[in-house]
């Protein structure tokens, strides 16, 4: 549905996207990790068809984006602003951000109808929406970008500063939008957001994607390791001996000591095997844990931990 | 004491490195009163008026034409107006270009008519499209009608006597028997002058005493009237913009971040309200600073004025604190505020002559900022101590303080 | 087509979201009125209800001439307040010295003090010193027709004083058949002047907020282009300007008998001239980063133009070099125009090279504000 060739765009020397690709599905919610300064807003922009001066292409629908601009009838784009006029009602707001778009005015007005209803927004349409709260603003900020029935579903931060129940609404939202076969780009810092919402994870740095797929292949990708922390009757010396045959490319010997020791494992396969390795020689196991690397560890492992502007 | 000042040092140094909008609204009444002033100000000791554009219209061609268009010659009138001998025609069409106010069309056998003591009529075509110039023209011929009648009547049997000559061949003129007519006339014309020179009636104009009249009326003098009413109506806006901040910073959450500190609501408060007067002080005096030195505008006593001032910033900054602690948000305080501070300046004797304004706009002005101000400027030029306006700016700006300051406190309470 | 509906879906918004405010009430209709009518009651010229000023006169003649001078003087448009001393406070004044009749009657001359305050009305000054010498016109008439006799029995019987000469006023012939009134004047003023304040005021500020607020790039992501977007705010800024124009024009009709000549062409006027300023409150708009910068701009180009341009005071009395520089002024085409509808029954080909000027000033401010107009911050 999308696919994105070696887009590059920069702002004087700083390169905001270098040469950055991707493809998607129908469907497909994608979420697009990243620092700050990372490209995730340029490259919204871009697609938007809001910010020009780049190169490289973009093909949507078998067709190129910025060609065809009736081709931004079928983009949704969900903007990190609150983008809307405060003054007018919700239900006006949807009225004049639909009409943009070719839509019949009662189609339109239906449609507009079932999103402040899908959004609890419903009983509170006809309210100027001056008088909403900040959670109310990101629900409608939302709707209004599903109201033509996108085929691409682009998402700035929409999850910024709002109290759990409206995260999860939206979160609920983006879901059953990839359900029903709209494609979602989905941006965050969110990373919690992105591990319970999205079929797909991009972590991107420095404008090119450093590691994409889903939560597992990433930490495959990135290398990272499970860590097993055993607890039992037994002196460090002892375990020590108990693994040596196992420990090289795919298990790790951390730290062991008298009732307490810790393995980096690749796979959690190598687990059955070092207890085998326990057990045989009668080194008793009281307790064991293991620690699955986070999405928050890929991450840091990709992008470093040095503060961004 | 020292969180207030502290407060308000931080301020004025936050309006100071972003001047743009103040520096606005100061340069505004400098432009419109060199505006005003240039279109205003006298242009010769006698007129206040540009030279008034006439076509003059002659169908008569005879003695009493000519005479009316020497009058038009000379000297005094030239400086007034700036007349033309042409058809109705050309009139017109310099009218529709703007470069004519009157036509002024003398009447077939106009000489005649006034050697017969007949009554007869100069017809004046005003420009549709002026206010005044015609006007002028109007009472100018007006006067000239009169002057004329007045001859005409005095020199009724002299007139007699021409008419008659003009009427009969020379040779049947009885010239011996004019003799004692001449000598009528002779009579009459010492007695004229006798009347006229010097004029039995003259009127003189006199520099008067009350109420700071003056008779001489000069481009500064019209700059020094101007420019109080033009700097109150600024000091009001910038006061405005400045008070502003109290609703923007309950808005945007600074406010609650400084009650979080050991600054007390009343001392917040009071950094504000200090702060709008001393800053509104600060730019008054800028603009008397600018007056004094692009227009040489004359303010009086410097040490009234500057309690005039006081008295009006105070004024100011403690309706703006009311005002602030009355409107819901930003945008209401925007959209209020201005209308009321033009509604002020408009009643107020700001934007025209408050003798000029009809009396319910006059009746209603005394409410105004503007109207003490301005009244006490006027006052101190005159050098006296504008007793009345200082009394009613202070006693009505603590009356506004006692109500903004619980009111302000309340809206800190976030 | 699809692309004209949606610039005016667009443009009517915005106009919707106008009106809508509060503010717009006051601005467009009870400000602008409240101008109208100070102006139109200032500068009236209706015969019906002229304009009345004011003469004090200490009089403290002890004999008959002073009432009989004082007979000379009046008339409907001057009033007279007779005072026994000079009172604090005046506009005009004059004083007939306790010996004003016995001079007369000794037949020396006499000045009397004519004192004006400085800041008072120059024109009803103006009205108030021709009224004066008029008199003494006619006074002295009559005493040269008295002859030599004596003054003392003058006012028991003498010759009056007749108006051989008389003036006539009318209008040139197919311009105006009655005096136009002073709201004639204002209400055409005031239009130009609050089209001018609100549209720089209000479309620069919408324009401003809409960019801080997201909504104009919000705008790109629809099939709208950047010079849509620019379209349809430039047709918003101009449909609030002639709203405004034909509620003023309206009111003005039905309370104050407005007359602006042709009512289609002073429309089209008004709308080059909205146009212009639609314009150029896109430019303030895309400029200026704060709020109160755009009022302050506003409030400054808006009186700047409307004082050149004849919104405030007849041009006849602005100097000439004035009037030259006045044409640098929007306001000045627009207000000629009117004039020439209004005042001279002129027709299209009258307000032609107008119209011209004004539409080429909206084409180069159009331009202008096209290149700064900006959809983010």
């Amino acid at each position: 549905m999308l696919e994105i060739k070696d887009l590059s765009k920069s702002y004087g020397d700083v390169l905001a996207l270098d040469r950055f690709s991707l493809d998607l599905k129908k469907g497909e919610v994608l979420g697009l990790l990243g620092p700050n300064g990372a490209g995730k807003t340029t490259l919204i922009s871009i697609l938007a068809g809001t910010l020009g001066d780049f190169t490289g292409s973009v093909t949507f629908l078998g067709r190129n984006l910025f060609a065809d601009r009736e081709l931004k009838s079928r983009l949704g784009i969900v903007p990190q602003d609150m983008a809307f006029y405060e003054e007018l009602s919700a239900m006006d707001n949807m009225l004049f951000w639909g009409g943009l778009y070719e839509t019949s005015r009662a189609g339109l007005k239906r449609r507009a109808a079932e999103l402040l209803d899908l959004v609890g927004l419903g009983a509170r349409a006809r309210e100027p929406v001056k008088a909403y709260s900040g959670g109310m603003k990101r629900r409608l900020n939302t709707a209004i970008g599903l109201l033509h029935k996108p085929d691409l579903l682009l998402l700035d931060e929409p999850t910024v500063g709002i109290d759990v129940q409206a995260k999860v609404s939206i979160l609920d939202l983006i879901r059953d939008v990839g359900a029903a076969g709209t494609a979602v780009i989905f941006t965050t810092h969110q990373l919690a957001e992105v591990e319970t919402t999205c079929s797909r994870i991009a972590i991107m740095d420095h404008g090119r994607i450093l590691a994409q797929g889903s939560l597992d292949q990433l930490v495959r990708i990135v290398g990272e390791r499970d860590i097993v922390e055993i607890m039992g009757e037994f002196a460090a010396a002892a375990f020590s001996e108990a693994v040596q045959d196992l420990t090289g490319e795919r298990v790790e010997l951390l730290s062991a000591g008298d009732g307490l020791a810790s393995l980096a494992v690749r796979d959690t396969a190598e687990i059955p095997k070092i207890m085998d390795r326990l057990f045989r020689r009668r080194l008793a196991v009281t307790d064991m844990k293991i620690k699955s690397p986070s999405l928050e560890t890929v991450f840091l492992k990709l992008t470093g931990r040095t503060l961004r502007d | 004491m020292r969180r207030l000042l502290l407060v308000l040092r931080n301020d004025v140094r936050r309006h100071l490195k972003s001047p743009a909008a103040i520096l606005i609204y100061i340069a505004i009444p400098m432009v419109m009163t060199a505006l005003i002033g240039i279109i205003f100000a006298p242009r010769t000791e006698e007129s206040t008026l540009p030279p008034i554009r006439v076509v003059l219209v002659d169908h008569d061609k005879n003695l009493a034409s000519r005479l009316l268009l020497g009058a038009f010659d000379a000297d005094e009138v030239k400086k007034m107006l700036e007349v033309t001998v042409s058809d109705e025609a050309e009139g017109r069409r310099r009218m529709e270009k703007g470069q004519a106010s009157a036509i002024v069309i003398i009447p077939e056998k106009f000489t005649l008519d006034l050697l017969d003591a007949r009554t007869t009529v100069l017809t004046v075509v005003k420009n549709p499209a002026e206010q005044f110039l015609p006007d002028v023209v109007e009472e100018f011929m007006n006067t000239m009608a009169v002057m004329l009648s007045g001859a005409v009547q005095a020199f009724a049997a002299e007139a007699r006597g021409i008419r008659a000559m003009l009427d009969a061949p020379v040779e049947s003129i009885p010239w011996e028997a004019l003799g004692p007519e001449l000598g009528r006339a002779q009579k009459k014309i010492v007695a004229v002058r006798k009347y006229l020179d010097p004029l039995l009636i003259g009127i003189k104009a006199e520099e008067a005493k009350a109420a700071g009249a003056k008779t001489l009326f000069t481009q500064r003098d019209l700059f020094s009237i101007m420019l109080p009413g033009m700097a109150i109506m600024f000091l009001l806006f910038i006061v405005q913009t400045l008070m502003r901040d109290i609703i923007s910073e309950r808005q945007d959450g600074k406010l609650r971040r400084m009650m979080t500190t050991p600054l007390r609501p009343l001392e917040l408060v009071g950094a504000r309200l200090a702060g709008g007067w001393v800053m509104g002080l600060a730019i008054l005096m800028v603009m008397v600073a600018l007056g004094s030195l692009i227009f040489r505008a004359e303010w009086g006593n410097l040490g009234y004025f500057l309690l005039l001032a006081a008295a009006a910033s105070f004024w100011t900054a403690a309706f703006f604190g009311f005002f602030s602690a009355l409107v819901k948000n930003r945008n209401q305080a925007g959209a209020l505020g201005a209308p009321i501070i033009l509604a002020f300046s408009l009643f107020g004797g700001s934007m025209m002559n408050p003798e000029a304004m009809p009396k319910a706009f006059k009746a209603v002005g005394i409410l105004t900022p503007n109207r003490w101000f301005i009244d006490g400027a006027a006052l101190v030029r005159d050098g006296r101590f504008p007793l009345a306006p200082l009394a009613v700016l202070t006693v009505s700006g603590i009356v506004l303080t006692a109500l903004a300051v619980p009111a302000l406190r309340r809206k800190t309470l976030v | 087509m699809k692309k004209l509906r949606r610039i005016l879906h667009v443009a009517v918004n915005d106009l919707r979201i106008m009106v809508g405010d509060k503010a717009f009430f006051f601005w467009s209709l009870v400000f602008p009125m409240m101008f109208i009518i100070l102006f139109g009651l200032l500068f009236k010229a209706s015969d019906s209800a002229p304009a009345v000023a004011e003469l004090t006169v200490v009089n403290l003649d002890e004999g008959r001439w002073g009432a009989y001078f004082l007979d000379k003087i009046k008339t409907p448009t001057i009033e007279l307040k007779i005072v026994r001393s000079e009172p604090a406070e005046y506009s005009r004044l004059i004083v007939l010295p306790p010996d004003f009749s016995a001079g007369i009657e000794a037949r020396r001359a006499q000045k009397l003090a004519f004192k004006k305050r400085r800041d008072a009305s120059t024109k009803a000054a103006a009205r108030v010193e021709t009224r004066l010498y008029q008199a003494v016109a006619r006074m002295l008439s009559e005493l040269v027709l008295y002859g030599d006799g004596d003054l003392a029995k003058f006012l028991d019987g003498h010759a009056e004083f007749r108006d051989i000469v008389q003036v006539k006023t009318r209008f040139p012939e197919k311009t105006v058949t009655v005096v136009p009134s002073g709201f004639d004047h204002s209400i055409p003023g005031t239009t130009v002047q609050f089209i001018m304040m609100m549209v720089i005021i209000y479309g620069g500020i919408t324009v401003l907020e809409d960019r801080k607020n997201g909504v104009l790039a919000r705008m790109l992501f629809s099939p709208l282009s950047k010079a849509e977007v620019f379209q349809a705010k430039l047709l918003g800024r101009w449909l609030m300007g002639m709203v405004q124009a034909l509620i003023l024009i309206v009111v003005g009709k039905i309370f104050f008998k407005l007359n602006l000549g042709d009512f289609g062409l002073s429309l089209l006027v008004l709308g080059a001239f909205a146009l212009a300023m639609a314009a150029l409150s896109i430019f303030i708009g895309s400029l200026c980063t704060k709020e109160d910068m755009i009022i302050g701009l506003a409030v400054l180009l808006a009186n700047l133009f409307a004082g050149l341009g004849g919104c405030w005071w007849p041009n006849e009395i602005v100097p000439l070099g004035v009037r030259r520089a006045a044409m640098i002024s929007p306001a000045y085409w627009a207000m000629d125009a009117l004039h020439k509808l209004r005042f001279f029954q002129g027709g299209f080909g009258d307000i032609l090279p107008h119209l011209g000027i004004l539409l080429a000033l909206a084409a180069i401010l159009g331009a202008v504000a096209a290149r700064a107009f900006r959809v983010r911050e």
